[in-house]
């Protein structure tokens, strides 16, 4: 699904360089589920973001199904991330202005959803993470654990080939990040690729494959023994 | 764009009410002043060129010394003065090269005979006679025009004339072939013939005078535009051909002319006889002989030469001998200097209104930069950020803007009246209104540009 080949990610802060990616050969393949996991400042967020398109890599190839997105034009990257890329966040990322609700409809304008179908969607998906009670909550009348399943539900709004989440679980207390995780393996099930950065070795094990990265490197990828706790 | 993106900003708008509020005010500001400024040059501009243009301040005027004072005490005879101005002295104007066009002009007014004026009676004083057509030159003759012409009415007595009149009343009332006037009285000129030439104003209806006109007898008359519509109450199609009803005669209206712009379209022109007649200068209250020039830096030596001949011919002295354009030109480099002061000081107000609302919203959209990245990673691109901060400072501007224009009516009213341009032109208004709001348009919109480039993944990584 996506290859990146060579990715390397400077960072020019004048006096001081930071090569955050040293050249990373990596294949995601359809119905993956990949955990990331690695030192604190390895460069994980920053393939992530390469991975999502949300950066561009300083050089390198990113092939998605085979096609060389780098020449793309911005409409048509955004397009992408709209339509095939679903993100969730360590901090949730919702918009404190919007209940959860519209938080989740947003997503669904972009791609063109008139206004009665996006909110029927967005209903639907709230009462697949069990916040059917709570869509006209702003972010700040919720717990943690109930704003992170209002970002899953947004990132699930286009029906995303690929869920990118970056620590997704790192802000919540355990028991919050099963729920998450548990919802993220039933997506997984249902044929949706899943990357996921952690710092938990125990979420990194319950996915079909781990990558460790140490200090911009590809230091390790393993597949896991199915049902490894 | 999506619905819930501009509720985002709806409600960041509203949450920061106070904030917006004075963004608002600042361009109001801004466009306020800007706007009357620029209003206020573009008004100077236009009064000056039509004020300089105009044939008025192109012309040399001459005038005897008795007729200055005449304007001014009209009933009390100065030192006699011997000099007196006759059509015949417009040949000066023939023997100076830079002289276009000579003209006599005199101011008159023609008392008209009213339904109120009949009923009121037969006004006791002089100066009016019974109507009649093909009047006697003799006796007719600038009548109509002098204000302090003495004396009774010729001939007839009063009761017979009353009745005469309306009996005349009556009939012209339902006459077709009569204009039957609101007004008590009409002013206007009476002129030689170059004074067209002059002023280069022609007939939109019917005719000027022809050479005979001068010298005959018949009693005709040409309206200006503004005066053919106040005296046509019958709503004829044309006025060409009615008769106008004076209280000493009877006038044919041979033509109307076009619209001028000046004094003219609220004035009468009658022609002005040529009469051997030496007193007929001294008459007159207001007369005087004007020169045009068509190249206005000839003005001044025109001048001098103009007070040569008229030296030679009656003396040191004898006659007033004035340039109206050097005073227009007063006015008008005055009313430059003002406006040019008040534009630039408006200018001024509008480009620090302009940077204080470009720097807030620049600041407003770093506050965003967080938002920016997430709505990059839900699927927003560059144009549609792009297009939320134009949406934005549109908002801002445009209410800012229609609020500056409340502001720059009052504005320019009070500083076009001051500099005596005449009425405020919402033309001009809205026109600076226009300019005004692009530049603080443009100021605003700046910043979106920096905040729309800004990668997705930086943008995430700030806090906010
Ligand atoms: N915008 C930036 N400018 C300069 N350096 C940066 C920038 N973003 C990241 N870095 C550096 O790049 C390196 C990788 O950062 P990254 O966020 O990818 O680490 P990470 O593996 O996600 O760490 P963590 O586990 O703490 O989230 C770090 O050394 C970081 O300091
Ligand atoms: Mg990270």
């Amino acid at each position: 699904m996506i290859t990146l080949k060579n990715i390397n990610k400077l960072y020019d802060l004048g006096e001081v360089k930071v090569n955050a990616l040293k050249g990373i050969d990596l294949t995601i393949n359809r119905g993956d589920y990949v955990s990331i996991m690695g030192p604190s400042g390895s460069g994980k967020s920053t393939l992530m973001h390469i991975m999502g398109i949300l950066d561009t890599p300083t050089s390198g190839q990113y092939l998605l199904e085979d096609y060389d997105i780098t020449s793309l034009p911005d409409r048509e990257l955004a397009r992408i991330r709209n339509k095939h890329f679903g993100f969730i966040f360590q901090s949730f990322n919702l918009f404190p202005e919007l209940s959860a609700l519209e938080n989740v409809m947003l997503p669904l304008g972009y791609a063109g959803v008139t206004y009665s179908k996006r909110k029927d969607r967005a209903k639907e998906l709230l009462a697949e993470v069990g916040l059917g009670h709570r869509m006209q909550h702003l972010p700040t009348m919720m717990s943690g654990g109930e704003q992170q399943r209002v970002a899953v539900a947004r990132a699930l709004a286009n029906d995303p080939d690929l869920i990118i989440a970056d620590e997704p679980t790192g802000n919540l207390p355990s028991d919050k990040g099963h729920e998450i995780m548990d919802i993220l393996e039933k997506l997984n099930n249902k044929g949706v690729t899943v990357v996921m950065v952690t710092h938990n070795p125990e979420q990194g094990m319950r996915a079909k494959r781990t990558i460790n990265i140490k200090d911009g490197l590809l230091h390790s990828d393993e597949l896991n023994s199915k049902g490894g706790v | 764009m999506s619905n819930e993106t501009s509720l985002i900003m709806k409600r960041r708008f509203m949450g920061r009410i106070l904030e917006s509020g004075l963004l608002i005010i600042a361009v109001a500001l801004g466009v306020g002043a800007a706007a009357s400024g620029l209003s206020l040059m573009f008004h100077t501009k236009e009064y000056s060129q039509n004020l300089l243009n105009s044939a008025e301040y192109k012309e040399i005027v001459v005038t005897t010394r008795a007729n200055v004072e005449d304007m001014t005490y009209p009933v009390v005879e100065k030192t006699p003065n011997t000099t007196t101005l006759t059509t015949a002295d417009l040949k000066a104007g023939e023997i100076i090269d830079e002289v276009l066009y000579s003209y006599v002009v005199s101011s008159s007014h023609i008392r008209l005979v009213t339904e109120e004026s009949t009923n009121m009676g037969f006004p006791r004083e002089g100066g009016a006679n019974p109507p009649q057509e093909n009047a006697n030159p003799e006796n007719s003759n600038g009548s109509s025009s002098n204000e302090m012409q003495p004396g009774p009415p010729e001939g007839g007595d009063n009761m017979g004339q009353i009745s005469e009149m309306l009996e005349t009343f009556e009939d012209i009332k339902e006459n077709p072939d009569y204009l039957v006037p609101e007004v008590e009285e009409i002013e206007g000129v009476e002129v030689t013939a170059q004074f067209f030439d002059a002023w280069g104003i022609n007939a939109q209806d019917g005719s000027l005078f022809t050479s005979s006109d001068y010298t005959g007898s018949s009693n005709i008359i040409v309206l200006g535009s503004e005066m053919a519509k106040t005296l046509n109450t019958g709503n004829y199609n044309s006025v060409i051909g009615k008769k106008i009803v004076a209280w000493d005669k009877v006038y044919k209206v041979v033509g109307v002319l076009e619209e001028t712009g000046s004094k003219y379209d609220n004035y009468y022109v009658t022609p002005k006889k040529e009469v051997s007649n030496s007193f007929f200068m001294r008459r007159f209250g207001d007369t005087q002989l004007r020169f045009y020039v068509d190249n206005v830096n000839q003005l001044d030596t025109t001048a001098t030469q103009l007070s040569d001949w008229f030296t030679t011919q009656y003396g040191e002295g004898q006659v007033e001998i004035s340039n109206p354009r050097e005073e227009a030109s007063k006015v008008v480099s005055r009313n430059n200097g003002i406006s040019f002061l008040i534009l630039f000081l408006s200018l001024a107000g509008l480009f620090i209104a302009s940077v204080n609302v470009s720097n807030i919203l620049m600041s407003r959209s770093l506050r965003m930069k967080k938002h920016v990245g997430i709505l990059k990673a839900l699927g927003a691109s560059k144009k549609n950020i792009l297009m939320i901060f134009v949406k934005e400072a549109l908002l801002i501007t445009s209410i800012g803007s229609v609020l500056g224009t409340f502001l720059a009516l009052p504005l320019s009213i009070t500083m076009e009246e001051s500099l005596g341009l005449g009425d405020v032109s919402w033309v001009y208004i809205i026109i600076g209104v226009f300019m005004s709001s692009i530049l603080t348009l443009i100021f605003s919109v700046l910043p979106a540009r920096q905040s729309v480039d800004i990668e997705a993944a930086e943008a995430m990584r700030s806090a906010g």
